[in-house]
């Protein structure tokens, strides 16, 4: 009887030690499957579905430092599971890889020899490099080309295998990961087109037209030895994106019949001489008028933006921008000379600037 | 043999320890390593109908992350050695109306996202702010607060209370016990804007729920910004890490 017992005590433990070692042995057996890829990512350029010339950039660590001579990337619907695009079964709707490129040279992957990319079937990419020696480490491996899944907010996997030949044999590590395509946003709004113009004699400021008043400028009683002079303002802004000019036009200073001899060309003032011109900058010779100032940066045009220089020829563009422009004033200095022979009267003229925006 | 009953049920409860305490997260030592492991009673991933989705557990008495600096667990009986990256963007156009010098225009979009087996995600966004074809609008490119009269075209990620009260704050789903996507830097901070194609505008440092964010658009125009129709096209990218 205690003999019986003892053997029962001996079977049931050796029972026991038995479940225990296949236990462990089922526990920490050494897989013989692939080990993981770790820090795997693929970044994408865009995630809009259907966008087409779409980089991918994967980047994992391998988990054993065998050189990889061969890469393959099966894109799929699903992380685990039936995928293969050779069939195909389980390729994203709307992907196309057949376009792909290898962007840029694949590192981490070993050294020594060229990369070269295999990418006939839609679905899958593939990359081999016989020549590729050494260790493997953390790697990067870009493509271009490749045009996304076409629904919308919709998650799909690549299942990354890494090969020590390079006819995608042997095995080394594998991993999957994750993306999504996704909608875009599109951002809108509208901007109203602006025009601000105005003349005036006095009351136009660095920034507003607000005070803009009076409409003649006396020039006095001419001489020989004097010259006339006088100002006017203008004042422009606009939102236009091909900018503004602003033309002059009018006759020249006129008495009945008689007139003024124009400034046909840039021309200092002279004395004794028959003239009627303009420009817009600040002068010496006669003192008179101002740079342009506010927060725009438009310009006097040729012609009109040399100090002591002056001109008159209607229609004559006289300040400009090319762009948009804040607030901007000018000051219109005119002078006038006369000869001996200048017949006395009293001459005016009317001039009409106009402001001209291009939207 | 008491002595050899008793080595016997030291043996059978180390057994039964064994088989069914087991983690659901991953171990590993020098030579091996369990990814993710379910041993338990019950559990399902994404059930789902068109009224409900979610991932299920039964039996767990703790369930969630919790980490130390060397290790991380996915505590629960459900988990799954498949990476999960849903990325959804619900909003596919904002309108911020027409822009004037006096005030500043404003706009909000949704997106969210969940990523699971994860070491965390980035979500960049990626395009030029709206043009007329011709001009576009000038971006933000350090956050700063709305400035009327100066163009200015800039988004964030959080409750704003200036230029008005518009946005929302990052929103936790099922709790921020199981999520953690944040708005990033220069993003996150209320009334302050900023836009930089390329910049990682929200992310999470760990694998995480989903969390439910809000964009905030402004845009302020000045007195040059030339006229006509604004548009731009802004992708946001998402990029899991496993």
């Amino acid at each position: 009887m205690r003999l019986k017992h003892t053997k029962y005590i001996q079977k049931t433990t050796r029972y026991s030690l038995v479940i225990m070692a296949v236990f462990f042995a089922a526990i920490f057996s050494v897989p013989v499957e692939a080990a993981q890829l770790t820090e795997r990512k693929v970044t994408l350029s865009s995630s809009a579905p259907s966008g087409t010339s779409t980089a991918y950039t994967f980047n994992f660590t391998p988990a054993a430092a065998t050189a990889i001579q061969s890469v393959n990337i099966d894109f799929c619907t699903t992380a685990s599971g039936a995928c293969d695009p050779v069939t195909p079964t389980g390729v994203p709707s709307g992907l196309d890889t057949t376009g792909a490129s290898i962007s840029g040279t694949p590192s981490g992957l070993g050294t020594g020899g060229t990369w070269t990319g295999v990418f006939t079937t839609n679905g899958r990419i593939r990359i081999t490099n016989a020549s590729s020696a050494g260790s493997a480490s953390a790697a990067t491996v870009a493509f271009a080309g490749i045009t996304n899944p076409s629904t919308t907010n919709t998650s799909y996997y690549m299942r990354i295998t890494t090969y020590s030949d390079d006819a995608y044999t042997t095995e080394i590590d594998a991993g999957t990961v994750a993306a999504s395509t996704a909608n875009q946003i599109t951002v809108s709004a509208s901007v109203d087109e602006t025009l601000t113009f105005c003349t005036g004699t006095s009351g136009i400021t660095t920034s507003s037209c607000a005070g803009a008043t009076g409409t003649t400028v006396g020039l006095g009683s001419l001489t020989p030895s004097t010259t006339g002079s006088g100002t006017s303002q203008i004042g422009i802004a606009t939102n236009a994106g091909s900018g503004y000019a602003v033309t002059v036009a009018g006759s020249t200073l006129t008495s009945g019949s008689n007139t003024i001899n124009a400034m046909a060309a840039a021309t200092t003032s002279s004395q004794g001489t028959e003239q009627f011109g303009l420009n817009l900058v600040a002068n010496t010779t006669p003192s008179v008028g101002q740079a342009p100032d506010g927060a725009g940066t438009g310009t006097p045009a040729t012609g009109y933006g040399t100090a002591d220089n002056f001109k008159f020829v209607t229609g004559d563009t006289i300040a400009s921008k090319s762009s948009s422009d804040d607030f901007r004033r000018y000051t219109v200095s005119y002078i006038s000379n006369v000869a001996n022979t200048t017949e006395p009267g009293s001459y005016s003229t009317t001039l009409t600037y106009v402001g001209t925006a291009t939207f | 043999m008491v002595f050899l009953g008793g080595i016997r049920n030291i043996m059978l409860a180390i057994t039964i320890a064994a088989v069914f305490a087991a983690p659901a997260f991953a171990i590993g030592s020098t030579n091996y390593t369990i990814d993710e492991d379910f041993i338990g009673g019950g559990g399902t991933i994404d059930s789902s109908s068109p009224g409900y989705s979610s991932q299920d557990s039964i039996g767990a008495t703790a369930v969630g992350d919790a980490s130390s600096t060397n290790n991380r667990t996915q505590s629960g009986a459900t988990t799954t050695s498949d990476p999960m990256l849903e990325f959804s963007v619900s909003t596919t156009s904002v309108n911020l109306g027409s822009l004037t010098t006096a005030l500043a225009a404003t706009g909000t979009a949704q997106f969210s996202v969940r990523n699971y087996t994860s070491s965390g995600y980035a979500v960049q966004t990626v395009g030029s702010p709206p043009s007329n074809g011709t001009h576009t609008l000038a971006n933000i490119a350090t956050a700063s607060a709305s400035s009327v009269g100066t163009e200015q075209f800039g988004i964030n990620l959080v409750a704003n209370t200036s230029p008005s009260s518009f946005g929302s704050n990052p929103v936790q789903t099922p709790s921020a016990d199981f999520s953690y996507g944040a708005a990033q830097a220069g993003y996150n901070t209320a009334n302050l804007f900023q836009y930089n194609s390329g910049d990682s505008i929200a992310g999470a440092a760990q694998s995480s729920g989903q969390t439910d964010y809000t964009i905030s658009y402004i845009a302020n125009i000045s007195s040059s910004t030339p006229g006509g129709a604004y548009q731009g096209q802004q992708t946001l990218v998402c990029t899991g890490t496993y």
